[in-house]
């Protein structure tokens, strides 16, 4: 089911599969290793949903709201029970980033 | 000497790189024309010129850090680059690495953060990556120094077999395409670099997502050949950030750290102990010290008449000690900023405040400016620096006076407690949350109508926690500082002198030790018209009002000092005046230091100008309307005071 990352929640991972935003937020977002098909999980919400944090290509970045709503993501559904000692060998299992 | 280029990505550890092998000589500076910020050092040991490059992701010339980065490579011509990689984030940091290969250069790649990958399972294996690449692929420690020696020898392999740039794209089927787009840049010095980077800043989105994907892809499918996976173990970053992101304590905690460091700063009884806090016990130390000083040279002439040894003694010896004064609040402010920046502590408060801030049209990280202006405004101005764009920092420096500061309090204290018997801590509250809202609807309506209005897109990498250097730490407290007194000190000092000889010169320019004679009241006199609308210059004594106002400028505690000096304090004023007096008071043009803090960080008298006359013309129109408007509502509601 195609919507933004603006809707993905905590533990959920997704595919990206466009973008919908201005040509600077796309180049940042490309330099920064979100390219079409790259998977991203989400780690935490900010208070107020100010901001999402995602794992990507072995990293955290966090994405604001409003930036977050101009990248179209294809849902998989929640990857880990909870963010324990070795959530990344969970991940990894499935899919090495 | 050989020039050697510092490049990698931001949190890679380079600058820690950078450090150790020249030994923290560094000499720093600024990129011509931006404030990015320019490092150069000499790796004595083998002999190269070092320069720290900003931290960038890539080289397209959208921000500062990569105009920059760009403009050193292709005009300065560097000998040889080093790129420095954190292993951790191989896979994105191969990206800058494509790019990099395109240049016709000696390049070397150091894999720095061994430890962490380790912990995190990741082992890469380094001759392998320098087969794929084409490059020699070392391994260091940034911060013990291991890998130095290999470091050097792979640059000086390097410098002697001299490098074509090549591309990762040839490989592609896409490519057959791209080369004549490319091909009338070949031959030319960096042709092949400045073509493909020509090809991805076309206008069709296509070239440049394509590009990137090609570049993702290569640097994918190199990880897989060259990373072995074990079993990960969550680091410390993430088991702290368990806590200072946590959804419901993450901002009670960031603001209580907000909160020790204010009271670090500003405090006057240290955690309730009756001692004055670091910043303030160095700030009185200092003027003490200076008093002192000032004392002892005055003894050398006691000839002096009576109007010198005031003029050496209030003027200069008192304008040395204010300038001088605000130096230990500034560095101890500076300390734990550049600290919390430096740990890393500093993002995770830009992505907790991130929704909060936006209400505010202004950047999270203009939070600790901000919180500062309530002690001073001073130091408050020069720590707009750690902010990222310029425009905020134009709008924070613009707004950071609406945050009543401490000087401003004392005739708070004065009218409230005598004026005000009942609701005084409403009045004060009032104040306060007054300041701070006036200051957020100028900040959206100078976001929107004269900056560009467009939201800067919050997308930021989260870097790890660790423990800032001692060493650079110093350093920059050590620059501030001598920034500070060089350039801000020297203006406040002129101020003061020029405004204490305003005060006790009369117009024939004779010394005069009634100041209702000197020329700052015949300004007073001159201008009171101009408060009476706003209903506390009015009758005879209303003089006495303005000229308080005006000796403001001088210092905000001064205005509490003249009314008391002048002869009539509170009762010039009747509870309503006293309200759009202390409105006033609030709004107004800050102190002469203040102002010179603003200068100085603005760098053009224009903008000094439209400060001035913002903040002027915000405060009057406040007065005027909470006298007016006021008025009526307490007239309808009589006995509310």
């Amino acid at each position: 089911m195609q919507t933004s990352l603006s809707g993905l929640r905590p533990k959920e991972r997704a595919k990206v599969i466009g973008f919908s935003c201005e040509k600077a937020v796309l180049r940042r977002l490309l330099e920064l290793g979100i390219t079409k098909n790259t998977y991203l999980f989400c780690m935490r919400w900010a208070p107020l949903q100010g901001a999402i944090e995602v794992w990507v290509r072995g990293y955290r970045l966090a994405i604001g709201y409003e930036d977050a709503k101009g990248i179209l993501i294809e849902k998989e559904g929640k990857q880990v029970e909870k963010i324990g000692l070795h959530w990344q060998s969970e991940l990894r299992k499935e899919r090495p980033f | 000497m050989k020039k050697l280029g510092f490049i990698g990505n931001p949190n890679c550890g380079k600058s820690a790189l950078f450090n150790t092998l020249t030994g923290g000589d560094a000499r720093v500076g600024n990129w011509p024309g931006v404030t990015v910020e320019r490092k150069e050092g000499i790796w004595k040991k083998e002999g190269y010129l070092c320069v720290d490059l900003p931290g960038v992701y890539s080289f397209s010339p959208y921000t500062p850090e990569e105009r920059v980065a760009l403009g050193f490579i292709i005009e300065e011509k560097p000998d040889v680059l080093l790129q420095v990689i954190d292993c951790t984030a191989l896979e994105r940091s191969l990206y800058l690495t494509t790019q990099i290969l395109e240049l016709d250069l000696p390049l070397v790649v150091a894999l720095n953060m061994r430890e962490l990958a380790q912990a995190q399972g990741i082992a890469i294996e380094a001759a392998t990556l320098s087969e794929i690449l084409g490059i020699p692929v070392v391994e260091i420690s940034a911060i013990t120094g291991e890998g130095q020696a290999a470091l050097a020898e792979a640059l000086g392999l390097a410098l002697q077999k001299g490098r074509k740039g090549k591309t990762i794209l040839a490989q592609d089927k896409l490519w057959p395409k791209l080369l004549p787009l490319v091909q009338p840049y070949l031959g030319k010095p960096q042709g092949l670099f400045l073509g493909i980077r020509n090809l991805e800043r076309q206008e069709t989105v296509d070239w440049e997502g394509n590009i990137a994907a090609l570049r993702y892809a290569f640097s994918v499918a190199c990880c897989q050949k060259v990373t072995k996976q074990g079993v990960a173990k969550r680091d410390e970053t993430e088991r702290l950030d368990g806590l200072f992101l946590h959804p419901l304590l993450g901002i009670p905690i960031f603001l209580l750290l907000m909160a020790f460091l204010f009271h670090m700063t500003f405090s006057l009884s240290f955690f309730g102990t009756g001692f004055p806090s670091p910043g303030v016990f160095f700030k009185q130390g200092m003027e003490y010290a200076i008093t002192i000083l000032g004392d002892m040279i005055l003894r050398f002439f006691p000839q002096m008449p009576d109007w010198g040894k005031a003029f050496f003694s209030e003027g200069i010896v008192g304008g040395v000690g204010k300038a001088v004064s605000f130096l230990p609040q500034i560095l101890c402010l500076f300390f734990w900023l550049t600290f919390l920046e430096d740990s890393g502590y500093m993002a995770r408060t830009a992505f907790l405040l991130n929704k909060p801030m936006g209400w505010l049209g202004i950047s999270g990280r203009a939070f600790l400016p901000l919180l500062t202006g309530f002690g001073c405004s001073v130091p408050a101005m020069l720590g707009a620096r750690t902010m990222e764009r310029e425009e905020s920092r134009k709008i924070t420096r613009l707004i950071i006076p609406f945050f009543s500061c401490g000087a401003k309090l004392p005739l708070y204290v004065l009218l409230v407690g005598t004026l005000f018997p009942k609701h005084g801590g409403l009045l004060f509250f009032c104040l306060y949350i007054g300041g701070v809202l006036v200051g957020a609807v100028w900040a959206r309506i100078l976001k929107k109508r004269i900056f560009s209005g467009k939201e800067a897109p919050f997308i930021m990498e989260m870097p790890r926690y660790h423990w800032p250097r001692g060493d650079t730490l110093m350093q920059t407290l050590y620059r501030r500082g001598k920034e500070y007194l060089i350039k801000a000190a020297t203006v406040i000092l002129g101020a003061s002198i020029l405004i204490w000889l305003a005060s006790h010169m009369t117009l024939e320019l004779e010394m005069t030790m009634d100041s209702s004679q000197s020329i700052l009241s015949f300004i007073g006199r001159g201008i009171t018209p101009f408060f009476t609308p706003l209903g506390f210059a009015a009758g005879e004594d209303g003089w006495k009002a303005t000229a308080a106002i005006l000796s403001g400028f001088a210092a905000k505690e001064a205005v509490v000092s003249t009314l008391g000096v002048l002869g009539g304090g509170e009762e010039l004023f009747t509870p309503l005046s006293a309200f759009s007096f202390m409105v006033f008071h609030l709004l107004s043009i800050p102190c002469v230091a203040a102002v010179s803090a603003y200068w100085l960080e603005e760098k053009s008298v224009l903008r000094l100008l439209f400060a001035l006359c913002l903040w002027l013309f915000t405060a009057w129109i406040a007065a005027f309307l909470v006298y007016h408007i006021g008025g009526r509502l307490l007239f309808a509601f009589s006995g509310l005071l």
